[in-house]
């Protein structure tokens, strides 16, 4: 369902994903700062966690970091709502992995013999585990948090202040407003597909394949006729007459406290090697 | 209706490994963006109703044979398109985290490239439909399809894919031949659909003028 | 100066492979002024965007074209002077030259927003035409400030930064498009159905905006339409595509009065024109519309065997919008429902849930016996209830319209012998068995329509739900639609019509749901729904015409009950020619009552001044002139037509500036033949007493009607309300009236005037006849010696059908014609008429002059 936008409502801010706090610190971050630091601490947790034993504090204290903005932006709801059952999963499976295909310590605390192969679980393995587990949860998190916190047009303002070609920041803007556009296309498709019946009550996978296939006829239609509704609405505006594009009015400066994140990255992304 | 306009798609001979960088017409430049946002979208709607069946290892990659028939259209884009859509729609978007989902799509960055190098180049040459229309009617064209596409390069994309898992502590690496085998065989499931996309969609693309003739356009 | 100029220009869409397409523009010539505001209209698949995107240069220049093209483009087009598009064969090959894309002095709003938002937030959308321009931020900001307050945006500039495009509605989307072409400062502006998928307040804001552009921009518009009421309202010219050809152009009265052009290119037309016979365009009544016993049939909505059950239903999305809040109703089997409201009420979230496409959130329900609370009953709920969606495209699943078909059944079970012959009827019924064979992607856009529906009801479903049936299609076609979900719901299938367009709410659906904000705020029959001001207001919603007039017939007090649609003002003007009376009056008839006339005055004095109202008044004027002792004497006019001859709802009063009333005690006396509903007489009046605060006036008829909103203070005679009152010197307007309105009186009426006597006007008519045929033509005005020729001019009025009347007394104030005007002078002399010419203007007059 849709408002009309209107004066003082505009506590929230559409993003990526979802929408955040447009009062946020960290959703009002400058984009180069919030992605180093996202590559800054996700190459600390691959430090930690490369190690023969991960170091569990460091996974946590990014884990706590991580938590914390999600809290602050706003979108922790989002992250419980649409992620949590897919990171449970996502967690135990490595759990699950890492305990099965890392048999090692002494201490066993259970152990079985399978086929011939004995399989244990050590403390060691299970400290492993969830060492390997914060680890991935602190990523994904930081990963969740950056996306859901990030607007579409600070990619772009972020790409023109990294002096990408003009075409290349068009290109990257027109994607993610096509990720917009498609997606409610998509559902929309979707649901004429189950309208007419393709649900269907069986639970044969054949069936199931096929309407995914014939997904792909509608989709092509839409990908095609919105591609020649943009190609115009770009040339309306005089896309392939201009020789280059005057700065984006929304341009986030570096500021003194995108310095003090950025100097915590680096920080936090020196404490695994030293 | 008017009269019947000479065959072009009898023809393979346009379609080729030429770069063709010329003037690409706007229209083309936001098809392509289109594309890559529709990897996006299926790549990540597919790999949120997936099974995990590893650490960063879903089963059934839905995208992957969007992103091959794609390619055989578009070139250049389509391979853009299948790295981007991993990185982007399997990737961050899952919450997978930011290093392995960019070290993990060059996995589908590779095949979807030599599958264009086989069937614009050799392929073609040796009168295989080079838009995959023919793999449920030829026999020749359907073993390559088998060999090639859910054979060789599904193997090398899942063998690099794991790989960089396991560089970055995801996967141990006593798992990895299990977790490149499930990778690599939930791909050539979801694969068995490409023909099917390459025989009733490709006519409509070409019917628009859409399809590259070259690399680029 | 021409802004833009199209000359024989022909174009079909490149095919790459399979056959050729038709021309979608054939041999168009055309040519649009500077400051000039054309409409385009025609049926689907006309060329009418086709057109648009030549005109903006991105045809041909914008498409990849294939190889020998050499036949699909022919002929030129020019804007602003600079050729953008110039097809030449030149030894056999094809080329073009131009300048090609017209941007940024042509700016193209199309049809669907969506698709034209390029950027994430409102500033940067109206900014990127200006950075692909290379402008300075400082101009930029102000460009944006001043372009998103001329489309009354202008509130949002503060948060434009923050505002995604897909957080507006639909008509601050639409707008938000506009703002950012008027950023850009085009000269042209064109507007391809801007308000097609936009419900009725959307609507209203972008036609406002247009209507704002127009008046503080004078650029040049161009916009592609199918309402009327807008292209009524705004064009000064429309031009009517059919078939990739510009079959007429006009002025956008002339075009929805012509009742065959109409029908034969299957345009949309006001609602009025289908009572063209008894009304004009501008709504005002052609015919008396007596208060009358007459009672409309129509069912009422009852519930006794419900299909639908929904008791308590509530529905949020994931991203935690609530769309539906407690939601209670029951639909009845077998009925037609119109399910109303704003984009964004709900309207397609209830539609879901009743479809099983979405699991209700709370609450409980009951559709054709399954419960859409449950996943298992869910999965079965599409083999009873179909939804046809609005977008064709998204439900096309195959590569061939039989397969199509199919495809449904094959769901459903239904397979081989019974399959085909249920795709074969179904096909029939739809009108596309010539296009079995045929790639449904490739149909034109009202057969993907028809497909979308055959597919839907192929199942035989219980209940079907139609999302916008007409939406982006031409009459004809809408009706088509239509006529198959009406025949669907005789035979028993319950329909739930989604719409914007409440004339097929009022024509279509005897019962009619309202929701706004995700509730149910009416639910009632449409006249209900019609009637209650607040509930229009709250869902914005605004009533069809039928219901307009007769709002404004109850408003007057000339009607008890509405009529809502136009099938229903024809039931209502049959039972009226019923009881139709016709009464002649001859001049005689007149001569007697401006007699009287005196005589009742006589006690009360004389007038100083008389004043007629053209061009009923006149004869009696005439005759009371020598009576009144050659009194002053000014002729006004009042009519509903505007100075550039369009038909309005305002009365325009003229000629009240050169009415010069002597001064001095006594009154004026005002003179109509005869007062009817009195819109125009009681108008007449306010402003004779606003310019004349101080005068005294008389008002007199020779006839009055009951229902006269004035009661002269003097006349003659009362008929009833239903009496068609018909005057000698009206011969042939009231035989052509009579033709269209009423034919079984004509016998009557030609008896009437072929045996009565023309009396002392009989040379002069023989005159007129004579002076007609040598003429030929039909003159724009009539200008006559006042109060000499009165009689003369209406006589000649009513033989030429020219309805422009000038009266010119001697010293003439105020009148002005063009000096080669074709304009007809009656005067009693050829001096006389010489001076009236000179007076008005005029350098070759055509001049009748009076008998001696």
């Amino acid at each position: 369902m849709q408002a009309s936008a209107s004066r003082g409502q505009k506590r929230k801010v559409k993003t990526i994903l979802f929408s955040a706090r447009s009062d946020s610190f960290y959703v009002n971050m400058n984009p180069i700062a919030k992605f180093m630091l996202l590559i800054f601490l996700s190459v600390g947790v691959v430090a930690s966690m490369i190690r023969p034993i991960p170091d569990l504090t460091y996974n946590l204290l990014v884990l706590a970091f991580a938590l914390g903005f999600l809290f602050e932006s706003g979108t922790i709801k989002y992250l419980v709502k649409s992620y949590l059952a897919l990171l449970v999963v996502a967690l135990f499976v490595m759990m699950v992995w890492w305990i099965v295909f890392n048999q090692i310590g002494t201490n066993t605390l259970f152990s079985m013999t399978l086929l011939g192969s004995t399989l244990k679980i050590t403390s060691l393995s299970i400290y492993v585990g969830i060492g390997k587990i914060s680890g991935y949860a602190s990523m994904a998190f930081m990963t969740l948090l950056t996306i859901m916190s990030t607007r579409d047009a600070d990619i772009i303002s972020a790409l023109k202040k990294l002096r990408a070609p003009f075409k290349v920041v068009f290109f990257a803007s027109l994607i993610a407003r096509s990720l917009n556009i498609m997606s409610d296309d998509l559902d929309s498709i979707r649901q004429a597909q189950f309208a007419r019946g393709a649900g269907g009550t069986s639970t044969n996978i054949i069936k199931k394949v096929t309407s995914f296939v014939m997904l792909s006829i509608p989709l092509t239609t839409s990908m095609i006729k919105r591609s020649v509704d943009m190609g115009f609405a770009l040339e309306s505006r005089g896309f392939s007459k201009s020789k280059g594009m005057s700065d984006f009015i929304s341009e986030k400066n570096f500021s003194a406290s995108d310095a003090a994140i950025m100097a915590f990255g680096a920080f936090m992304l020196a404490l695994p090697f030293i | 209706m008017g009269e019947i306009t000479a065959g072009l798609n009898e023809k393979f001979s346009q379609y080729t490994l030429k770069w063709r960088g010329g003037k690409l017409t706007t229209t083309q430049y936001a098809l392509f963006a289109i594309q890559m946002a529709v990897v996006i979208l299926l790549s990540w709607l597919g790999a949120i109703a997936t099974p995990v069946v590893g650490p960063g290892i879903g089963f059934l990659y839905w995208a992957y044979p969007f992103f091959v028939v794609f390619t055989l259209w578009w070139g250049v884009w389509g391979i853009l398109g299948a790295w981007i859509g991993a990185f982007v729609g399997s990737g961050l978007l899952t919450g997978l985290p930011v290093l392995p989902a960019l070290g993990f799509s060059i996995g589908d960055l590779i095949p979807a490239l030599l599958i264009f190098l086989l069937y614009r180049g050799y392929l073609r040459k040796h009168g295989v439909d080079p838009l995959g229309r023919d793999i449920m009617k030829s026999k020749k064209s359907a073993a390559w399809f088998v060999l090639w596409v859910m054979g060789i390069t599904n193997i090398i994309g899942g063998l690099w894919g794991v790989w960089i898992l396991v560089l970055l502590g995801f996967v141990p690496a006593s798992a990895y031949l299990l977790g490149a085998g499930l990778w690599i065989l939930g791909d050539a499931i979801v694969l068995l659909i490409a023909p099917f996309l390459a025989k009733y969609v490709t006519p409509v693309v070409e019917r628009f003028g859409l399809v590259n003739t070259g690399w680029v356009s | 100066m021409n802004s833009i100029t199209i000359s024989d220009f022909y174009w079909r869409y490149p095919n790459f492979t399979g056959i050729k397409s038709n021309y979608a523009l054939k041999g168009i010539n055309l040519n649009v002024k500077e400051g000039e505001f054309l409409g385009i209209t025609g049926p689907s698949g006309s060329g009418k965007t086709t057109l648009c995107y030549s005109i903006a240069g991105l045809i041909p220049h914008q498409l990849k074209l294939p190889l020998n093209f050499q036949d699909g483009i022919k002929g030129e087009i020019s804007v602003l002077g600079k050729t953008v598009t110039k097809a030449d064969i030149i030894n056999g090959e094809l080329k073009l030259s131009g300048t090609g894309i017209t941007a940024p002095d042509v700016g193209l709003v199309m049809q669907d927003p969506e698709s034209q938002f390029l950027s994430m937030s409102v500033m940067n959308e109206v900014s990127l035409g200006l950075q692909l321009m290379g402008l300075e931020k400082k101009e930029m900001l102000k460009r944006i400030k001043d372009a998103l307050e001329l489309v009354g945006l202008g509130e949002l500039y503060d948060y434009a930064e923050k505002i995604h495009p897909s957080e507006l509605s639909g008509g601050q989307k639409q707008r938000l498009v506009i703002a950012s072409f008027l950023a850009m400062r085009p000269r042209i502006l064109i507007l391809d159905e801007p308000t097609s998928d936009l419900d009725p307040k959307g609507k209203m804001e972008v036609i406002e905006t247009i209507a704002r552009i127009k008046k503080e921009s004078g650029m040049t518009i161009i916009l592609v339409e199918h309402n009327p009421d807008v292209m009524l309202r705004f064009a000064d010219r429309l031009a009517l595509l059919y078939e990739g050809s510009i079959v007429k152009t006009g002025r956008p009265e002339e075009i929805y009065s012509d009742k065959e052009l109409i029908s034969k290119y299957n345009i949309y037309a006001p609602e009025v024109s289908e009572l063209s016979d008894y009304f004009s365009v501008d709504e005002s009544p052609k015919l008396g519309i007596p208060k009358t016993g007459f009672k409309i049939e129509r069912k009422k909505p009852t519930i006794s065997n419900p299909i639908i059950r929904l008791n308590g239903i509530s529905f949020s999305y994931d991203d935690g919008t609530k769309a539906l809040e407690d939601i209670n109703l029951e639909i009845e089997k077998g009925s037609l429902v119109a399910l109303v409201g704003q984009n964004g009420s709900g309207k397609s979230t209830l539609s879901k849930i009743i479809s099983g496409i979405l699991a209700p959130g709370s609450g409980t329900a009951d559709v054709a016996g399954l419960n859409p609370r449950s996943k298992k009953d869910r999965l079965k709920l599409p083999l009873h209830v179909s939804y046809v969606f609005q977008n064709p495209d998204h439900q096309i699943f195959t590569r061939s319209v039989t397969s199509e078909v199919n495809y449904s059944l094959k769901n459903a079970g239904i397979t081989g012998k019974a399959a085909d012959e249920k795709i074969a009827g179904i096909l029939e019924r739809v009108g596309l068995s010539d296009k079995a064979n045929e790639d449904p992607v490739f149909l034109g856009r009202g057969q993907k329509r028809r497909l979308a529906v055959a597919s839907s009801i192929v199942i035989k479903p219980e209940v079907l739900i139609v999302d916008e049936p007409t939406t982006g299609q031409d009459y004809k076609m809408a009706m088509e639609i239509m006529e198959i979900i009406k025949g669907l719901n005789k035979e028993g299938v319950t329909v739930l019509l989604i719409t914007h367009d409440m004339r097929l709410v009022a024509e279509y659906c005897r019962r009619a749901i309202v929701m706004s904000k995700g509730s149910i705020i009416f639910d009632g029959t449409p006249e209900a729904l019609f009637m209650d001001e607040n509930v229009l207001r709250l869902s914005s919603l605004s009533e069809p015409q039928s219901v307009r007039l007769s709002k404004s017939m109850i408003n007057a007090g000339l009607m008890d009950e509405p009529l809502i649609s136009a099938r229903e003002w024809l039931e209502f003007f049959n039972f009226l020619k019923s009881k139709t009376k016709i009464v002649f009056k001859s001049i005689a008839d007149i001569e007697a009552s401006a007699a009287k006339m005196v005589a009742s005055l006589e006690p009360t004095g004389m007038p100083k001044c008389m004043i007629y109202i053209e061009r009923g008044g006149m004869i009696l004027a005439s005759a009371l002139y020598p009576r009144l002792g050659n009194v002053k004497t000014y002729g006004i006019s009042a009519s509903h037509y505007n100075d550039i001859g369009a038909p309005t709802k305002e009365v325009f009063v003229r000629g009240i500036d050169s009415i010069k009333i002597p001064s001095g005690e006594g009154y004026v006396l005002v003179v109509d033949e005869l007062v009817d509903t009195g819109k125009t007489f009681a108008t007449v009046m306010e402003r004779l007493h606003a310019t004349f605060r101080k005068e005294r006036f008389v008002t007199c008829t020779m006839l009055a009607k009951p229902r006269s909103k004035i009661k002269p203070d003097i006349y003659f005679e009362e008929v009833s309300d239903e009496t068609w009152v018909v005057f000698d010197y009206e011969m042939n307007e009231a035989l052509s009236e009579f033709e269209n309105a009423n034919p079984a009186m004509l016998p009557t009426l030609r008896k009437h005037f072929a045996s009565h006597p023309e009396g002392q006007y009989s040379g002069f008519y023989k005159k007129i006849g004579k002076f007609c045929s040598e003429i030929g033509h039909k003159p724009s005005a009539i200008a006559y010696e006042n109060p000499t020729a009165l009689v003369q001019a209406r006589l000649l009025s009513d033989k030429l059908g020219v309805k422009r009347l000038l009266p010119v007394n001697d010293n003439n104030s105020g009148i002005k014609v063009g000096a080669d005007e074709d304009v007809v002078v009656v005067g009693s002399t050829k001096e006389a008429a010489k001076r009236i010419s000179a007076a008005i203007g005029l350098k070759n007059p055509t001049v009748l002059v009076l008998e001696a």
